[in-house]
């Protein structure tokens, strides 16, 4: 088996002028499927764009499957990308943009028109497929733009938003065709700034914020990163200056908030173990101390992760 | 094939009529001159109508129709955001921006070739043949030449491709190309017009002309040919050298 790292960066900064695009990036990661999370601004389309060559580092170097993406004919045999933008000529049909494609690929025209149908097909575009892009609707658009992504069969899938823009049933759709080209075993990486959408497809993620990578790994690897990190618990209870006294006095917490309101009150709780403070106050409850309507820890969410990780970077904790 | 099936919109169908239907249009205004006040000389009909016929054709409807097509080829693939779709393929840029030559190179001379084929036909010029033959070649070669030049100008300047283009054409080609000097030997003005004194039947008078010596270049026009086709791969070439180390990043601002 190879050991060539599908994605390496070493050292990569990217900097537009005074711009910081990404900062100091070095990672390597083996074929697999990869979620790269962060929100607007985090240098995601930066590092997309240095991952398929259109971007040069200013500093550091870039190699995909082994390869120098910048005017890499034998790599671009290799990658499919979906860029997040729409930017498919509007004049011709998505048959037509997708076969035109994949003649670049070096395919003759007739085995390109062939394939780029079977692909349209796979994505659901059999409809539509032969009239002209301009005349789709966000979600065919989208559609269109992940048929001319896999329809050469790339090694390395390269998707950016590629669920924005579709409606729930083809959203389900679409997760689907994706878990099925990852269960066989290709690589993939799909940036989104929407959590859920990459938790549906896999658990290995790249969390980027200010142009640097905060995390990587899986959720549980995170989770170990995390272990020390002040978490929030959030309790909605009867009684909430008395369930913050109980616990400031048990140790258990660092800070609490109290919201009251009629009815029951909110407390916010700031801990280090969240789950030593979610059994005790499990006893009080069972011991009749308190009455508890709704304790959230949130722990299992990526944006739990996420939300810690960017408050370290930004030095809040 | 695909870049040429694309460029056949109505407005490039309408571009090119006006294109063709210019140098047709100007001679009928002649003629119709000719025959309301004066006749052109008939020792000097060859001379004036082959000079016509080449600021007519070879240098505008050739030039202006190069220049609608291959000067915002790079700008209009970056504005629509359709550059990377191309640029993640196996040579896509290369492919790309051949295919776009070819296209203006296309459009150019077919457009001159009508044109030049009507004008000449209804002239009053005792050579016709002789004229339209000459005229074809001249426009032939200026769509060969000013489709790289333009390429390579939008290339460079994508943003202000059409302004950049007009600038240069205006400073370059027509002052810097009538300066008797050896930078008027870089333009493409100066081979064809060098060309053009030695395939039309220009009048004794204008080819001795002193003024000739230094507006137009010796040597034979397989030389200016040469030279010609030089320059175009050249700039051909630095177009496409460009392409590949100009980083056309299509992310919107803020994107990051």
């Amino acid at each position: 088996m190879s050991t060539t790292p599908m994605i390496q960066f070493d050292g990569v900064t990217k900097m537009y002028g005074k711009v910081l695009g990404v900062n100091d990036i070095t990672l390597a990661l083996p074929p697999g499927a990869y979620g790269l999370l962060g929100p607007n601004g985090a240098g995601k389309s930066t590092l997309l764009n240095l991952l398929t060559g259109q971007l040069v580092p200013t500093r550091g170097s870039v190699q995909i499957l082994g390869l120098q993406p910048r005017n890499n004919p034998e790599l671009m045999k290799k990658i499919g990308f979906c860029p997040g933008f729409e930017g498919m000529y509007s004049s011709v049909s998505g048959l037509e943009w997708v076969t035109y494609l994949l003649e670049m690929q070096g395919r003759t025209r007739w085995e390109a028109k062939l394939r780029a149908s079977e692909c349209l097909e796979t994505v659901g575009m059999q409809e539509g497929m032969r009239r002209p892009i301009s005349t789709y609707s966000r979600g065919m658009r989208q559609r269109t733009k992940l048929a001319q992504a896999i329809a050469h069969e790339p090694e390395l899938l390269i998707l950016d938003e590629p669920l924005s823009g579709l409606d729930p049933v083809g959203r389900a759709q679409m997760t689907d065709l994706l878990k099925g080209w990852i269960q066989q075993g290709r690589s993939i990486i799909i940036a989104s700034h929407v959590l859920h959408e990459i938790e549906a497809l896999t658990d290995s993620f790249l969390l980027i914020s200010g142009g640097r990578v905060l995390a990587s790994g899986t959720a549980a690897e995170v989770h170990e990163l995390l272990f020390k990190v002040p978490m929030e618990v959030r309790v909605r209870c009867r009684n909430g200056a008395h369930l913050a006294a109980t616990a400031m006095e048990a140790g258990l917490v660092e800070a609490v908030k109290v919201h009251t309101s009629a009815g029951s009150d909110t407390v916010e709780l700031t801990t280090r173990n969240a789950s030593q403070l979610s059994q005790q106050i499990s006893g009080w409850v069972a011991d009749g101390k308190m009455i508890v309507f709704e304790m959230r820890t949130a722990d299992d969410s990526l944006q739990s992760l996420f939300n810690s990780l960017m408050r370290i970077h930004r030095g809040e904790l | 094939m695909y870049e040429w099936k694309r460029s056949l919109t109505a407005g490039r169908l309408a571009w090119w009529f006006v294109m063709a239907a210019f140098p047709v249009a100007i001679t009928l205004l002649i003629l119709y001159v000719q025959h309301q006040e004066e006749e052109i000389p008939t020792e000097a009909r060859d001379s004036v109508w082959s000079v016509l016929f080449y600021i007519m054709i070879p240098c505008v409807c050739t030039a202006m129709s190069v220049l609608l097509t291959a000067g915002p080829a790079v700008a209009s693939e970056l504005e629509q955001r359709s550059w990377v779709y191309l640029a993640t393929r196996p040579n896509g840029i290369f492919w790309l921006l051949i295919g776009k030559y070819l296209v203006a190179f296309t459009w150019g001379f077919t457009a001159a070739a009508l044109g030049a084929t009507i004008a000449v036909s209804i002239s009053n010029a005792d050579s016709r043949g002789q004229i339209l033959v000459a005229i074809l070649a001249l426009s032939f070669l200026s769509a060969l030449g000013y489709s790289s030049l333009f390429l390579l100008l939008g290339t460079i300047m994508p943003r202000r491709a059409m302004v950049f283009c007009v600038m240069y054409t205006v400073i370059v080609e027509a002052i810097f190309g009538a300066i008797p000097a050896i930078i008027n030997r870089g333009t493409f003005q100066f081979r064809l017009r060098s060309l053009l004194v030695q395939w039309v039947p220009l009048n004794e008078n204008v080819k001795d002309d002193p003024f000739m010596s230094y507006v137009v270049g010796e040597g034979s026009p397989f030389m200016h040919c040469f030279w010609l086709l030089t320059l175009a791969v050249l700039f051909l070439v630095a177009a496409i050298v460009i392409a590949h180390r100009k980083e056309f990043t299509t992310a919107a601002e803020g994107d990051v």
